[in-house]
């Protein structure tokens, strides 16, 4: 017991250090240090910046509905099929946000697919209709973008939280004395699962403030959301940007902490509500529960609808790679070659090399980080909300807190930088999806393995990893594919010159070229689609030698 | 392998004792440079949004490594701003030499800043033997949006601002901001701009200035409250009653003229523009646009201005910089360039068959970018 | 020959078990009997070497006359059986038993391992099993199993923590006789908790201590 104490604490110490107090540090002193020098006039400047008001609307908006709405999606989702292993959770899960935002806004857009066939069987719409569906740019579709993004990380995590709680006894119990099965899930489970979820809403929530390369690509721009804005200012060389940029990730800090304090209202405000109905005895009005039978029912199809768009998406973004002449309203192009394939194919693999480079050890360093911290909580109580700090840290703030921090130690970019700042989000995410079946394992194996005269270590490797093979192999993937999506720091702090498929696909997107950002979306969501089949096809390996 | 590195060795040593003992680089004999610049990388800080420019510039690294040893690799930035940022970050943080961009493609404000700044390694233009070439008194080239090049930058090309709109739009070639609105009433919801201060939509405001104020002398002079007050009135005036004929109300705009292009081709708008006054004829032949497509300028001609090349003060290879730059106003290299087949960028220097320019029309006072910018995110963006 | 002396279990101030004194023969089964949460089990994870750690717990443990109360859990070799069988879900039947033999010269060839844990297996007639995953076992079959490779590891004493108590009632008293067969054949000192008298061994000369806990003190007779 103590030798494995005395290996696990400093590499858990180091892990802390290296991935929580380092960055979040770095970040506290930059900004103290410029807030220290601030006059009056910049601040009355920064509150004054043209448009300032409407995009802190639009982020509090984005960021307090988005993730509920998809916190109530993935509760009505997981109502039917907690038991059940959610295998076609991962690809959803791994496919990176800005792929999906490409792949949506071929679909759904004005001028997109769905249009385009609308046209072909009908006639309708020989101009694009203004109204329909998503527009290219608008809050409503970065806010679709975001709330269908999350359903699958949020169904994980009930998932994950719900192997802890008793829920099939809950039914029995439920359902015995007359109450349906819908009813005792968001009665007696989800009062108990929406405590659970304070974390993983907060990692949603935190995500939902800071993005910006989705909004970049789909989000409003007179004014874009704040955290877009605080983006630009950063980028800009006007005297008053970088004052406004510092003001700004404040203003965006203040507004993650109100947030977070919201979300950790939302459980007991959930079960006040909840006691309030018992106790005036109401059952829902007649149209409420149409709604909600309503409701439960398209949550049935979500899977199937995703599923579908998700093939569709996949289906566009090749088609569009390989399109030579589609105009409106073609609801297939003139001709398909890969020309762009083949002029480009010697072009990305270095491209695909630096991001499998810094991708595959980093959620090795990630995973290994979480294991270790998980490893350690079991003896040391560390609040998690620690663990998890980086997370509930908006990343655009911390990215421009180490860019600072770089300037002002004389740092020169490098990739090394970039692997950190990798490392640094990766590991939340490996720690979350993991920490469910790490916390729940029963240790009593280790002991028999123990008392067979093996020491802990040989233990720890040969029985609890095996046996925790596929939570850590998903782990190892999550993490491969934050990594992959990573735009700010890689670009922040690469100095443009660390290019990964992600980085390409951002500026090209900045050109509006179709065919080349569909190709690199394609190669996004390529990426950690190849590393979770591998993942995969390894444990259906695995289990049916087992079975043989 | 061994022995090469002696060399280059050596000629750094050369070169540096040639720069502490005073001559600028006008003064360093070009083979010099171009021994010096072997075997180097040259990081090219340049927009990366154009897939036919990507597509150039790939061309060039391959000459570049064939004739000169060089290798040229385009950090492909979303705006060129950023690397101004990040120049000003290396400055302040002190860092003269070893600094991470080698080579920038820069114009008008992103200039004006490096310019005011002293960021920009002196002597550039005078320093490659092709600037013999540029075409000087055809072109207004030595001015950059109204501020003196100052040997800092080197021309590379020309923009023209022309609009590109769907057949029968417009009845003629040239177009009054007037016929604009008349289109925007009868078409509701098929025009957009790209979002100020991206430099195309402020450009595309100017243009509406100028034929609003009736080309207004004032506006070639830098702005004071007073004229700003007389003349920028018109301009809000008339974007109050086009916005809400826009796309989606105005409530949200095209991110960049490439964006607005990709909405053309999806039927989403009517009207696109370009700083390229061949882009229509490239896109088409390139099948990203559909043929049904007429090019117009305003009647007061295509405001035209020039795009440079410059090479920071703290550059880790100034030398093969230059050789690149040197490459890049070559005849060969601006033939290539201005292919509507390649990219359609007109020439600065004088070749066989160029194409013909539009009619242009002087920039505005420099002066006058910020302040309709200013002006624009004050009222719009709110 | 397994002794305790002294041993008192202490959870934040108050002292929860006192055992004053325990020994059991090599063969014989002493047996630990009491309410729940009397400290049965914590005395049982103390003696393999890892007490939860909230208890604070005092005493000494010899196993042959070797003081081993500052071993760890390797060190000691105790065998330890659990209420459920604890087989090793991601290894056959037989991949569990070679886990647990010794690190001796004697089985360092695969030949010689297969050949020691077949014969164990064609003993407990249970060789057809050697290649299924435990999932796929009955529960008597897992218990079996699991007493196999506790007891191959050659332990210095053996604890079982209400072994019996998962297993269907007419299973029960089968396997429970086979254990006690075998720790008599292995000649091992072994210590049983349990809540059920039953669980003793038929043969009263088999039978060790009887440590009876009431209001957190140990009563210690010999069985009649």
């Amino acid at each position: 017991m103590t030798s494995t104490a005395r290996l696990y604490t400093p590499a858990a110490v180091i892990s802390v250090l290296g991935l929580i107090a380092l960055p979040v540090g770095l970040v506290l002193v930059a900004f103290a240090q410029e807030l220290s020098q601030l006059t009056a006039t910049q601040l009355r400047n920064f509150a004054a910046a043209p448009g300032l008001s409407q995009a802190t609307l639009y982020s509090l908006l984005l960021a307090a509905l988005a993730p509920l709405f998809a916190c109530y999606l993935a509760l009505a989702v997981s109502a039917g099929a907690v038991q059940r292993t959610p295998v076609w959770l991962s690809p959803l899960l791994s496919m990176p946000h800005l792929a999906f935002a490409v792949g949506l806004v071929f679909l759904f857009s004005p001028g997109g697919w769905l249009v385009r066939a609308m046209h072909g069987v009908s006639g309708a719409f020989a101009i694009p209709p203004d109204w329909a569906f998503l527009p290219e740019r608008s809050l409503p579709t970065l806010f679709t973008v975001l709330l269908l993004k999350e359903v699958p990380f949020l169904v994980l995590m009930i998932h994950s939280a719900c192997s802890q709680l008793p829920v099939e006894r809950y039914r029995q119990v439920g359902q015995s004395l007359g109450y349906s099965r819908t009813t005792v899930w968001w009665q007696v489970v989800v009062p108990e699962l929406l405590r659970r979820l304070t974390l993983p809403m907060a990692a949603v929530i935190v995500y939902s403030v800071s993005v910006v390369d989705i909004p970049l690509l789909v989000g409003p721009n007179v004014p874009g959301i704040l955290a877009q804005e605080v983006f630009s200012w950063q980028q800009d060389f006007a005297p008053d940007a970088a004052t406004h940029a510092l003001l700004g990730s404040v203003l965006l800090l203040s507004l993650t902490l109100c947030l977070l304090g919201l979300n950790r209202l939302h459980h007991p405000f959930y079960r006040w509500a909840l006691v309030r109905v018992w106790r005036r005895g109401l059952t829902a009005p007649g149209i409420l529960r149409q709604l909600g039978r309503g409701g439960m029912g398209v949550a049935r199809l979500w899977l199937p609808l995703m599923v579908a768009m998700t093939l569709a998406m996949l289906t566009a973004l090749v088609l569009w790679s390989m399109a030579s002449g589609w105009f409106y309203p073609q609801w297939l192009p003139d001709s398909l070659s890969v020309a762009l394939w083949r002029r480009e194919w010697g072009y990305i693999w270095p491209i695909v090399w630096t991001t499998l480079l810094i991708a595959i050890p980093c959620a090795c360093v990630a995973l290994v980080a979480a294991l270790v911290c998980l490893e350690v909580q079991n003896k040391q109580r560390w609040p998690q909300w620690l663990v998890l700090l980086a997370l509930l840290v908006p990343q655009l703030p911390l990215v421009v807190g180490w860019q600072y921090s770089a300037s002002a130690y004389h740092l020169t970019p490098h990739v090394g930088w970039v692997f950190w700042a990798h490392c640094v989000f990766a590991f939340p995410y490996a720690y979350l999806v993991v920490a469910g079946d790490y916390q729940r394992y029963d240790r009593h194996w280790l002991l028999v393995g123990q008392s067979l005269g093996y020491s802990p270590l040989k233990c720890w490797f040969t029985l609890m990893l095996p046996m925790l093979r596929r939570p850590v192999l998903y782990g190892w993937v999550i993490a491969f594919s934050v990594s992959v999506a990573q735009y700010l720091p890689t670009q922040m702090l690469g100095a443009g010159r660390v290019v990964t498929v992600t980085t390409e696909a951002v500026s090209v997107s900045s050109g509006g070229d179709r065919q080349l950002l569909s190709f690199y979306a394609l190669w996004q969501f390529i990426l950690p689609l190849i590393a979770l089949l591998l993942v995969a096809a390894y444990l259906a390996l695995v289990s049916r030698r087992r079975n043989a | 392998m061994r022995k090469f590195n002696l060399r280059s060795i050596f000629n750094r040593l050369i070169l540096g004792v040639m720069l502490l003992s005073g001559p600028s680089f006008a003064n360093t004999d070009w083979s010099d440079v171009l021994a010096e610049a072997r075997g180097d990388t040259v990081y090219f800080y340049a927009w990366g949004g154009s897939d036919e420019v990507n597509r150039y510039l790939r061309w060039a690294d391959s000459e570049l490594h064939r004739r000169y040893d060089i290798r040229l690799k385009h950090v492909k930035v979303a705006d060129i701003a950023e690397a101004v940022k990040r120049l000003q970050v290396e400055a302040q943080a002190g860092r003269k030499k070893g600094g991470a961009i080698d080579l920038l493609w820069i114009n008008g404000e992103n200039f004006h800043t490096l310019k005011r700044e002293q960021l920009l390694l002196p002597e550039v233009l005078t320093a490659v033997p092709n600037s013999a070439l540029l075409l000087n008194n055809t072109l207004p080239l030595m001015r950059d949006f109204g501020v003196d090049v100052d040997n800092l930058e080197v021309p590379w090309g020309i923009g023209q601002f022309n609009l590109i709109a769907r057949d029968k739009s417009f009845p003629t070639e040239q177009l009054s901001a007037e016929q604009l609105l008349a289109f925007a009433q009868k078409n509701p919801g098929q025009l957009s701009y790209p979002k100020p201060p991206d430099f195309i939509g402020t450009t595309f405001l100017k243009s509406l200035l100028v034929d609003l104020t009736e080309k207004d002398p004032r506006l070639y002079q830098a702005v004071s409250d007073q004229s700003a007050a007389q003349l920028l009135p018109r301009l809000w005036q008339y974007l109050d009653r086009l916005h809400p004929l826009m796309l989606g109300q105005a409530q949200s705009f095209a991110q960049s003229s490439a964006q607005q292009l990709q909405w053309l081709a999806d039927g989403r708008v009517s009207v696109a523009f370009s700083f390229n006054p061949q882009e229509l004829t490239a896109k088409i032949k390139a099948r990203r646009l559909p043929q049904n497509l007429q090019q117009h300028v305003f009647a007061d001609g295509a405001i035209t201005n020039s795009h440079y090349l410059a090479v920071p003060r703290n550059a880790s290879h100034p030398a093969a910089a230059q050789v690149a730059i040197n490459f890049f106003i070559s005849p060969e290299a601006q033939e290539r360039k201005a292919d509507p087949a390649h990219w359609g960028d007109p020439a600065v220097v004088a070749l066989e068959d160029a194409g013909a320019l539009l009619p242009s029309a002087e920039e505005l006072h420099a002066s006058w970018q910020s302040a309709i910018e200013q002006g624009w995110l004050e009222r719009y963006q709110l | 020959m397994l002794e305790l002396q002294h041993v008192a279990i202490v959870r934040a101030g108050q002292t929860l078990l006192e055992v004053p004194e325990l020994s059991v023969a090599a063969g014989k089964v002493g047996m630990i009997m009491g309410p729940s949460g009397s400290g049965k089990s914590t005395l049982l994870l103390w003696l393999l070497g890892q007490a939860p750690e909230a208890f604070d717990i005092t005493g000494s443990l010899r196993l042959n006359g070797e003081p081993m109360t500052h071993q760890s859990v390797s060190e000691r070799r105790i065998g330890m059986m659990f209420q459920s069988a604890l087989l090793f879900p991601h290894m056959t039947v037989e991949q569990n038993l070679f886990f647990a033999l010794p690190k001796q010269s004697a089985y360092r060839t695969k030949a010689a391992r297969t050949e020691r844990v077949g014969s164990l297996l064609a003993a407990v007639e249970l060789s057809d099993k050697a290649k299924t995953m435990p999932g796929t076992l009955s529960g008597g079959e897992r218990a079996r199993i699991a007493l196999l490779r506790a007891l191959i590891n050659e332990p210095k004493a053996l604890l079982l923590d209400e072994p019996f108590a998962a297993l269907d009632l007419h299973r029960r008293e089968e396997v429970r006789q086979w254990t006690f067969a075998q720790i008599a054949q292995w000649q091992i000192p072994a210590l049983l908790v349990s809540h059920d008298l039953d669980d003793r061994p038929a043969h009263t000369q088999q039978c060790g201590p009887l440590l009876t806990i009431a209001n957190g003190v140990a009563q210690c007779s010999t069985h009649a």
